[in-house]
């Protein structure tokens, strides 16, 4: 039974990444699983069934090829915003001369793309990511506090704490809640400096135990071992302890943040070259032209040349698109 | 066989199949997976297509101790692209037995 409902999560979450609005994903989980049930009924192994259709991520690709007008009539606002957020960025940035922080517009990508895809709870937690960061760094631009405005990010993990339930992860999230509002005001108010970030303690060891920061790699319908999540909780961790030095050693909160975007890259490193997926080169695009931009528009002052990096995503993602029809009835 | 071949006979060999009897994408896949040799992941897709087409509809029909199942069934629309399509096989599977044959009998 735990191979079909890992099959079943798995697709889920590949139908999620391809953009199918959650009703078409519960319906195409729910064909799939009355299929593996009547496999298993006639003559079939149900392990066997599961593996004979093969990759969830590879038959979400193939939904969406086959449905283009299911996913592309949800998603025209998602697919108008980087146009949107372009002549925004240029037009606010022309007339204010302010690039910096002016490039927080091209979030309405992400924004646009998550209020159309999820609903409740998962729309709350995906937002938060993009409005705290977002939130984080237009007052530190303006306040220059980059410390300590930056706990104000820990909301995100009590957010994640909350939805994924029980009393004590629940009690958690409040407590987080608490500590970020404690901590802001023992160094706004009070000027107690460092040893109060051990408020964030609890919450640390409740968000490693819960698996907040963990990242999925459900290949093949296989599930994530619980290595990869300690190896990946602790990159999470490391990389926020080197933000924090970054910092409060050489005051780069900004640009300093990137070293969140290895997350990412290692997870797709480790996906290409331990776990030997195929993965094009346009996966890794959105993370170095995010670096690129920000590092180039930083150090010359350039943003407004910068967001040319940008450029290489679409253009990555068309030199690499290739015709897979043949594949299609393998 | 050749994918593009089986691509174009697919979705005639479907609609025959459902104008029989009512099908679940299962019953499909069995009846299918040998003799053209498609795997599910080929049937589904096409099977949502037809139904965003309007050329098949289902209902959730139950059997015995199980769950319901999802069943198909051919819309109007469905049963003329059958017709059309069946009109199509033939003719070009008249003329192309036609050229095979005249070969044949030059060789």
């Amino acid at each position: 039974m735990k191979d079909k409902e890992t099959f079943s999560d798995s697709l889920r979450r590949a139908l999620e990444e391809e953009g199918f609005a959650k009703e078409a994903r519960e319906e195409i989980v729910e064909d799939y699983r009355e299929m593996i049930s009547e496999a298993s009924l006639s003559k079939e192994e149900e392990s066997a069934f599961i593996g004979e259709l093969g990759s969830p991520r590879e038959i979400a690709k193939k939904l969406a090829r086959e449905m283009p007008k299911q996913t592309k009539d949800d998603h025209k606002l998602v697919a108008l915003s980087p146009f949107l957020a372009l002549i925004a960025f240029f037009l606010i940035g022309t007339i204010s001369n302010v690039w910096h922080p002016t490039w927080l517009v091209f979030f309405i990508t992400p924004i646009s793309a998550i209020w159309t895809e999820t609903r409740g709870l998962d729309r709350l937690k995906g937002l938060s990511v993009f409005v705290l960061i977002a939130g984080y760094v237009l007052l530190a631009t303006y306040t220059g506090d980059w410390h300590p405005l930056w706990a104000l990010l820990v909301l995100m993990v009590a957010l994640n704490l909350y939805e994924r339930g029980g009393r004590i992860r629940k009690a958690g999230a409040l407590y987080t809640v608490a500590a970020v509002g404690g901590f802001l005001t023992l160094d706004y108010l009070l000027g107690i400096q460092f040893m109060h970030v051990l408020l964030f303690a609890p919450t640390l060891v409740l968000a490693v135990e819960s698996g907040v920061f963990g990242v999925r790699f459900d290949i093949e319908g296989r599930s994530t071992t619980r290595q990869e999540k300690v190896v990946f909780s602790g990159l999470v961790v490391l990389m926020a302890a080197v933000y924090l030095l970054l910092g409060f050693m050489w005051a780069l909160w900004h640009p300093g943040w990137l070293v969140f975007l290895l997350v990412p890259l290692f997870a797709l490193l480790y996906v290409q070259f331990i776990l030997g997926e195929k993965l094009p080169l346009v996966a890794y695009s959105p993370f170095i032209a995010t670096a690129l931009f920000v590092i180039v528009g930083h150090a010359f002052d350039a943003y407004n040349l910068s967001w040319l990096f940008f450029l290489a995503i679409p253009v990555l993602g068309i030199l690499t698109d290739k015709d897979d029809e043949e594949k299609e009835y393998s | 066989m050749d994918a593009q071949f089986k691509k174009g006979v697919l979705e005639l060999c479907l609609l025959q199949l459902i104008a029989e009897g009512p099908k679940t994408p299962f019953d499909l896949l069995e009846a299918l997976a040998e003799p053209i040799g498609v795997n599910v992941n080929t049937i589904y897709p096409l099977l949502r297509r037809l139904e965003s087409e309007g050329r098949l509809t289902h209902q959730k029909h139950r059997e015995g101790p199980h769950p319901p199942r999802k069943q198909f069934t051919l819309t109007e629309a469905g049963e003329e692209r059958l017709l059309y399509l069946k009109d199509m096989w033939r003719r070009l599977s008249d003329a192309v037995e036609q050229l095979l044959g005249g070969h044949e009998d030059e060789g």
